[in-house]
């Protein structure tokens, strides 16, 4: 299998953050996005190959086959980009290696809670988090390299999101910073 | 006439469109939208398809968007097969005065590459051209 050099929650998936910051700061050449959605839509697949920068390679896998496409990625360093977290979580199940997940991006929508910066998440989405944290899989939020990373505990404590410091105020910066 | 939308990162459209104002007045049919933190691509592609809708008054739409492969350029990448707009990455104040000056005076295809053309020529090594004038050798550079 080919080496993860980070596994990144963001719903946008390949955009200004992604190609001007993180890959730069991997130096990776291949990028795989696991989404059964993108899997099926062969135009939207060229819009994000496009959107990479030259001599970046794009795969896409549907959840149950990315663990073939990496074995298949002969690569050093691939970065894998997923929209939300139980897609993560379906790929651990599927015997996808990997020690951390990196959350930069998810947009807030209907029945969202805001955990960091800008990172929105539903139940749904927390439950999967949390699911990973248990699998041993380190959660953090970051959204650029030069930040801090934040890990998941505590910050769910703070958000309320996690019995039982529900009361505890917020004390993660306010203002989002995303590109 | 064609409709101008700029699709920025943040309010950099909006900025723009107000800094070309000052120098061409008041425009018709042009909008600005911005990519804000909480979106995503999905929200965004919505967005997109509203305004161009709401600057479009027959004659198409040229979008112009600031950063190749952000956000803004795949939004606006996943509207183009169901309309007819034509798209510039790597919008800058000259493109866009350009394309607000010119856009009464010929057809959609024809402005995109008008402007594309403006584009190029719009980057302007200034010490390069001063020391050309200088030597009496006028610099090649575009009309504005």
């Amino acid at each position: 299998m080919a080496n993860i050099a980070l596994v990144r929650v963001d719903d946008r998936l390949i955009h200004g953050q992604v190609v001007v910051k993180w890959l730069h700061h991997l130096g990776c050449k291949d990028i795989l996005i696991v989404d059964d959605e993108l899997w099926g839509d062969d135009f939207m697949q060229s819009v994000l190959r496009l959107a990479a920068p030259p001599g970046v390679r794009v795969h896409v896998a549907p959840t149950q086959g990315a663990r073939e496409q990496l074995d298949r990625i002969a690569s050093q360093g691939v970065l894998v980009l997923v929209k939300s977290p139980p897609t993560a979580l379906a790929l651990h199940r599927s015997g996808v290696e990997f020690s951390a997940v990196n959350v930069g991006g998810m947009a807030a929508g209907p029945n969202t809670t805001r955990l960091f910066k800008s990172v929105s998440a539903t139940q749904e989405q927390i439950a999967a988090l949390l699911d990973l944290q248990a699998r041993g899989v380190r959660v953090y939020f970051q959204i650029i390299p030069e930040e801090h990373a934040v890990d998941i505990q505590g910050l769910l404590h703070v958000r309320g999101s996690v019995p039982p410091s529900a009361s505890a105020p917020a004390v993660f910066p306010e203002r989002p910073a995303r590109t | 006439m064609i409709g101008i939308l700029l699709v920025t990162h943040g309010p950099m459209g909006r900025a723009m469109l107000d800094s070309a104002e000052m120098i061409v007045g008041k425009q018709k049919n042009v909008q600005a939208v911005a990519l804000t933190p909480e979106a995503n691509l999905d929200t965004l592609r919505q967005e997109v398809k509203l305004a161009a809708s709401r600057v479009d008054a027959g004659q198409g739409v040229l979008v112009l968007v600031d950063l190749f492969g952000g956000t803004p350029a795949n939004a606006v990448a996943s509207n183009l097969p169901a309309h007819a707009y034509r798209c510039l990455c790597g919008v800058n104040l000259p493109m866009l005065l350009e394309a607000l000056e010119t856009r009464g005076r010929m057809a959609l295809p024809e402005l995109a590459a008008h402007v594309e053309e403006i584009a190029c020529q719009s980057v302007v090594n200034l010490n390069t051209a001063l020391e050309r004038a200088l030597r009496g050798d006028m610099p090649q550079v575009g009309k504005r």
